[in-house]
C-alpha cells in the first residue's frame, strides 16, 4: 500500500529506501515529508542519515517547529533536533527563535543546536537563559557558554560553582572549556571534593597555564596514594608540555617522576618521561627519549615534550631514527643553536626517507660556510629525481658553495646544473651546455627543467628532431610547466609515431585543441591501457569535439572508463552538458556523484539546486560536503 | 612540497584510498594526507609528474611497473629488533609448552610474522628461542610475509642499520650481530637459520596460506594502518591460518574485540592475546 507515492509498511527492504531517497527530488512536497519521515525510522544507520541530512537541506523551517513539538513522537523531536544542527548556520536563526519559546522542553532543545552550531553570536541570548527557570536549560546553556569559549561568560559561570551538583559539574566543565586563568584558584577549591575533583582537574589542565600547573601538581604530590596516577599524571604532561617555558622546580617532583620511570605500565613511565623532558636537562633524558621514541609511532611529528629542548639538538642528530628525525626538527626550530659540526656529520649519512624532509626544513634555516661542503656531497650522492628537492638550499647557500664548483671531481653535466643554480648567466651556459655529450646533456637537462629563462633559450626543436625518445620527456616537462605551446606541433608528431603517456599529457596540459583528433582516435581503440589519460587531457582540453567524444565515454558500460569520463567532462562541461550530470546523482560510483556536485552546482538552475539537495544528502562525505557547499553559496 | 607540485586534495586522497584499500587493505585518514602527500611526491617526481591525479592515473595504466614503488611508498617499515617483547616471552612460558603439545606437527612450533618488514621482528623470535625454548622440542618453524618484496630482500639479507638495533644493549649487540661497518650489523648465522620469508598480502589469504595452520600468529603494528573492511578481511584470513587454540598476537594499541567471533581476547602474563576459537 503506498501514499503520496511513499510505501507505508515499516518494513521497507534497504532497496526501496534507497531508491524512495533517490526519488524524493520528483515527488511533491507533502510526499516528500511523508516521505522523510518513514525514513528517518528506517532500522539501517545509513538510511537515517541520509534522510536526516535530506531533511535538513529541504525541509522548511515550520515542518522542523513542528517536528520539535512533537511531544508524543521522540522519534521526529530528535529528527528536528538532529535537522537543525546539520544545516549549520542556516538553522542559528531559528534556533535563536526558539530560545524565547515558552515551553521548556523547546528552549532546552534550541540551547543543544547552539551548542552544536558553536556561533559566538549565540552568548548574549545564552546568558539571558542561565537565569531560565528550567533547571535541564540552565545546565545545557552552561554548558553551551563553555562551548564558545568567549571568557567574558566567566563571571556569569562562578556562581554556579556553589550550586546542585549537576549545575556546579556543568559550570567546572565549561570553565574548562573557556581556558582561561582567572578560573584557576575556584577551579582549585574544587580538586578535593568528591565528586567534582577529578572534572576539576581536567579543567585545569584544558585551561594550562603555570597556575594550572602549580594547582595540579600540589594537589597530585599531596594525595599521590589516593589518586589515580594515570589519569593524574596524564594531565600533569599536558599541562607541562604547553608551558612556554619550563617551569620552576618544584620539591619532591622530579623524584616522584623518577620513581615512575620504573613502574610496571607502560603508559605511566612514557608519561613520566614526557614530564622529566619537559622540565629540562637532566640524567634520566636519554632513558626518558628512549620511552618516549619506542612508544610514539610517527616520528615526523616533535613530541611536544621537546619542543623547548634545544639542548638536545645535537645528542639526538647523532641518534638513529625517530630521535634522529626530532634532532632536524628541534634544528629548524632552534637555527641558531644548532651544532653546525653534528649537522655537518649527520649530512655524511644517508637519511631514512621520512628523516629527509625534517632535514631539510633545518637546511634551510641553518646558513654556515662549513655546511657548503658537506651539502654538496650530500646532493651529489642523492638519486637524480631527489635532487630537485635541493636545489632551494643550494641558493641558499650560494655563497659557501661558489668555491666548489670548480672541484676536479665533479663531473661536466652536474658543474653546469650548479653553476645554472648558483646564478651564472644563462647565456653563458646554453654553449656549455651544448657542448655536453649527448646522455651527459639529457642529465642535465633532467634537472635544469626549472630553470625557465635558461630552458627556453635551448634548441628543443632541433633536439626534438634529433633524439626524440630521449628529449621528450625533458622537453615535455618543461612545456607544461611553463606553457610553451610552441613545442606542441613537435609532440602532435612524436604522438602520430607513438603514443607515449607524457606526450598525451603534456598535450592536454597545454591545452592544444589540435591533437583533440589524435586522442579521440587514441580512445577509440578498444581497451586501451592508455585510455584513462586520454579522458583526463580531453577533459583539460575542452571544446565541442572532446565534450562530444566525452559525452559519448559516460555511456560506458565499462565502469573506469565511465567514471574518468564523467570527471573529464565536468572539467570543461557548459550549460548544454548538465542533463548528463542531473540523469547521474543516483550512480552508485561516488565519484561520479562527486562529478555531478561539481558541474552542477556551476550552472544553479532550480532543477540542478533540486539535485544538488540530493546530493547534499549524499552518504559518501565528500560528495555531500561539495553539494552543501555549493548550495550554501 | 615541492613548489611545481600541486598539493594532495581531499578528492585525490578519497581516490587513493579506494585504490589502496582494494589492493592492500591500508587507509590514510583526513588527518594523515599530508604523510601520504611527503610518501607520494618522491615517486611523483621520479615519473615527472606535477598533480598527484596524474599518479592515480598512472597507477591505471601502468600499475604492474608502479607497483612495489608504491608498496614502499605508503607502508610503514619501522621495525627494530626487541619490540614489545612481552609477547614473545610469552612463549618461553606455559603458553609455549601448550601450544607446542597441542599443535600441528608433534613437538615443533609453527609461528608466522605477518607484515614483518625487513625481517626485525622473526629474527627476535629466533633469538629469543635460541636463548629459552619456546616449550620443549624441535626449533620452531618461522614463517614471515610481507607486501614489499625489496624489504623482503633485505630481510633475507639480514644486514641492519643501528636503528633497527636500538634498543640493544652493547652486549646484546655483540652477541647477535656482527659489525660490518660504522652504520651496518650483520645478524649471526645462528639466528638467521630457519626463518623462511615470502610475499604476501594480508588482504588476500592465497598468498598467505602455508601448507599448514600456525600455532601462533604475530602481525603487530600492522593493522593500525588498515581500513576497517579491510581489518575484518585480515582478521578473517588470520582465522583461516591459526588453528584452533593458536594464538594471534597484535600490537599494543591494536584490538580486534567486537570484530570477530573466530578470536577471544585472553591475558596471558602481562599481555593480551587472541585464542583461536574452536576444536
Amino acid at each position: 500500500m503506498t501514499m503520496n507515492g511513499v510505501p507505508q509498511s515499516l518494513d521497507t527492504s534497504w532497496e526501496e529506501c534507497i531508491a524512495l531517497l533517490d526519488s524524493l527530488p520528483s515527488l511533491s512536497v507533502e510526499a516528500r515529508v511523508a516521505a522523510l519521515e518513514k525514513l528517518i525510522r528506517n532500522p539501517s544507520p545509513g538510511i537515517r542519515s541520509r534522510a536526516l541530512r535530506m531533511g535538513a537541506a529541504v525541509l522548511p523551517d515550520e515542518q522542523l517547529k513542528s517536528y520539535l513539538r512533537s511531544e508524543a513522537d521522540d522519534v521526529l523531536r530528535n529528527a528536528g533536533v538532529e535537522m537543525l544542527k546539520m544545516r549549520g548556520n542556516r538553522g542559528f536563526s531559528l534556533a535563536l527563535q526558539l530560545l524565547k519559546d515558552d515551553d521548556s522542553d523547546i528552549v532546552l532543545q534550541a540551547v543543544v543546536v547552539l551548542t552544536a552550531l558553536r556561533d559566538p553570536r549565540a552568548l548574549e541570548p545564552l546568558r539571558g537563559v542561565l537565569h531560565h527557570q528550567d533547571p535541564n536549560v540552565v545546565q545545557e546553556a552552561i554548558v553551551a557558554i563553555g562551548q564558545l569559549g568567549d571568557a567574558r561568560a566567566i563571571p556569569d559561570l562562578l556562581g554556579f560553582l556553589e550550586a546542585d551538583p549537576w549545575l556546579q559539574m556543568a559550570a567546572v566543565q565549561a570553565l574548562g572549556n573557556l581556558r582561561s586563568p582567572v578560573a584557576v584558584p575556584h577551579l582549585k577549591r574544587l580538586l578535593t571534593d568528591l565528586m567534582a575533583g577529578p572534572l576539576a582537574a581536567e579543567a585545569l589542565a584544558r585551561i594550562g597555564g603555570q597556575s594550572a600547573f602549580l594547582a595540579l601538581v600540589h594537589h597530585w604530590l599531596r594525595f599521590r596514594n589516593e589518586l589515580d596516577t594515570e589519569t593524574v599524571l596524564g594531565l600533569l604532561a599536558h599541562v607541562l608540555e604547553g608551558l612556554p617555558r619550563a617551569p620552576k622546580e618544584v620539591p619532591d617532583f622530579r623524584a616522584a617522576l623518577l620513581d615512575l620511570l620504573e613502574d610496571d605500565r607502560e603508559t605511566i613511565r612514557v608519561t613520566a618521561a614526557r614530564c622529566l623532558l619537559t622540565l629540562g636537562a637532566s640524567a634520566e633524558d636519554r632513558k626518558a627519549l628512549v620511552l618516549v621514541a619506542d612508544f610514539h609511532q610517527e616520528a615526523s611529528v616533535l613530541p611536544a615534550c621537546l619542543h623547548h629542548r634545544s639542548d638536545l639538538i645535537g645528542y639526538l642528530i647523532a641518534q638513529t631514527g625517530s630521535q634522529r628525525t626530532w634532532g632536524f626538527l628541534l634544528a629548524a626550530r632552534f637555527p641558531d643553536e644548532t651544532p653546525i659540526p653534528t649537522l655537518a656529520d649527520a649530512l655524511a649519512s644517508t637519511p631514512l626517507p621520512d628523516q629527509f624532509g625534517p632535514l631539510l626544513r633545518a637546511l634551510e634555516k641553518i646558513r654556515h660556510p662549513d655546511l657548503a661542503e658537506p651539502l654538496l656531497g650530500f646532493y651529489l650522492r642523492q638519486p637524480e629525481e631527489q635532487r630537485p628537492l635541493l636545489h632551494p638550499l643550494l641558493r641558499i647557500h650560494r655563497a659557501s658553495l661558489a668555491a666548489h664548483l670548480e672541484d676536479a671531481g665533479l663531473e661536466d653535466a652536474t658543474r653546469v646544473v650548479l653553476k645554472a643554480l648558483l646564478g651564472v648567466p644563462e647565456n653563458e651556459l646554453v654553449a656549455e651546455i651544448t657542448a655536453l655529450p649527448h646522455e651527459e646533456r639529457v642529465r642535465a637537462m633532467a634537472e635544469l627543467v626549472g630553470q625557465d629563462r635558461l630552458m627556453r633559450l635551448l634548441p628543443w626543436d632541433a633536439w626534438l628532431r634529433e633524439a626524440p625518445e630521449s628529449y621528450g620527456p625533458v622537453a615535455a616537462e618543461f612545456a607544461s610547466k611553463v606553457g610553451l605551446r610552441e613545442l606542441a606541433a613537435s609532440f602532435r608528431q612524436l604522438l602520430e609515431k607513438r603514443p607515449e603517456p607524457y606526450l598525451i599529457r603534456t598535450l592536454g596540459e597545454l591545452g592544444d585543441r589540435k591533437s583533440v583528433k589524435l586522442l579521440i582516435g587514441l580512445l577509440e581503440e578498444t581497451s586501451s591501457p592508455l585510455e584513462p589519460i586520454v579522458i583526463e587531457s580531453l577533459g583539460r582540453i575542452g571544446g565541442p569535439q572532446a565534450r562530444q567524444a566525452l559525452r559519448g565515454a559516460t555511456r560506458s558500460h565499462r565502469a573506469q572508463r565511465q567514471r574518468m569520463a564523467f570527471r573529464a567532462l565536468a572539467r570543461c562541461a557548459t550549460e548544454e552538458d548538465d542533463a548528463i550530470f542531473r540523469d547521474a546523482i543516483s550512480n552508485q560510483d561516488w565519484y561520479i556523484r562527486l562529478s555531478c556536485a561539481e558541474v552542477l552546482g556551476r550552472f544553479s538552475r532550480p532543477e540542478n539546486l533540486a539535485a544538488l539537495a540530493q546530493l547534499a544528502a549524499d552518504p559518501v562525505p565528500i560528495v555531500a560536503q561539495r553539494a552543501l557547499s555549493f548550495l550554501e553559496s | 612540497m615541492h613548489p611545481t607540485t600541486a598539493p594532495l586534495t581531499l578528492e585525490e586522497l578519497a581516490l587513493f584510498n579506494e585504490l589502496f584499500i582494494a589492493r592492500f587493505g591500508l587507509h590514510f585518514p583526513d588527518h594523515k594526507r599530508e604523510i601520504l602527500e611527503s610518501r607520494l611526491l618522491p615517486r611523483l617526481r621520479a615519473n615527472h609528474l606535477k598533480r598527484y591525479i596524474d599518479y592515480y592515473l598512472l597507477l591505471q595504466y601502468d600499475y604492474e611497473r608502479e607497483k612495489d614503488h608504491l608498496i614502499r611508498a605508503i607502508t610503514n617499515n619501522e621495525s627494530y629488533f626487541f619490540r614489545e617483547t612481552t609477547q614473545i616471552e610469552v612463549l618461553q612460558g606455559d603458553a609455549g609448552t601448550e601450544l607446542r603439545a597441542g599443535g600441528i606437527l608433534p613437538g615443533r612450533l609453527r609461528i608466522l610474522s605477518a607484515g614483518c618488514s625487513s625481517g626485525e621482528e622473526p629474527y627476535t623470535l629466533r633469538i629469543f628461542e635460541q636463548r629459552s625454548p619456546f616449550g620443549r622440542g624441535e626449533p620452531a618453524h618461522i614463517d614471515a610475509v610481507d607486501i614489499d618484496s625489496e624489504r623482503l630482500e633485505r630481510a633475507r639479507q639480514a644486514v641492519y642499520r643501528p636503528s633497527s638495533l636500538r634498543v640493544l644493549t652493547p652486549a646484546q649487540i655483540r652477541c647477535y650481530f656482527e659489525r660490518l661497518d660504522e652504520e651496518s650489523y650483520a645478524l649471526r648465522a645462528p639466528f638467521r637459520q630457519g626463518v623462511r620469508f615470502r610475499l604476501g598480502n594480508l588482504v588476500d589469504l592465497d598468498s598467505l596460506r602455508g601448507v599448514l595452520p600456525y600455532d601462533a600468529v604475530f602481525c603487530r603494528n600492522v593493522l593500525i594502518y588498515f581500513a576497517e573492511p579491510a581489518l575484518k578481511k585480515a582478521i578473517d584470513n588470520f582465522a583461516h591460518l591459526v588453528r584452533p587454540g593458536g594464538l594471534l598476537f597484535l600490537g599494543h594499541s591494536e584490538s580486534i574485540i567486537g570484530l570477530t567471533q573466530s578470536f577471544k581476547a585472553e591475558r596471558l602474563g602481562q599481555c593480551i592475546a587472541y585464542r583461536r576459537e574452536g576444536t
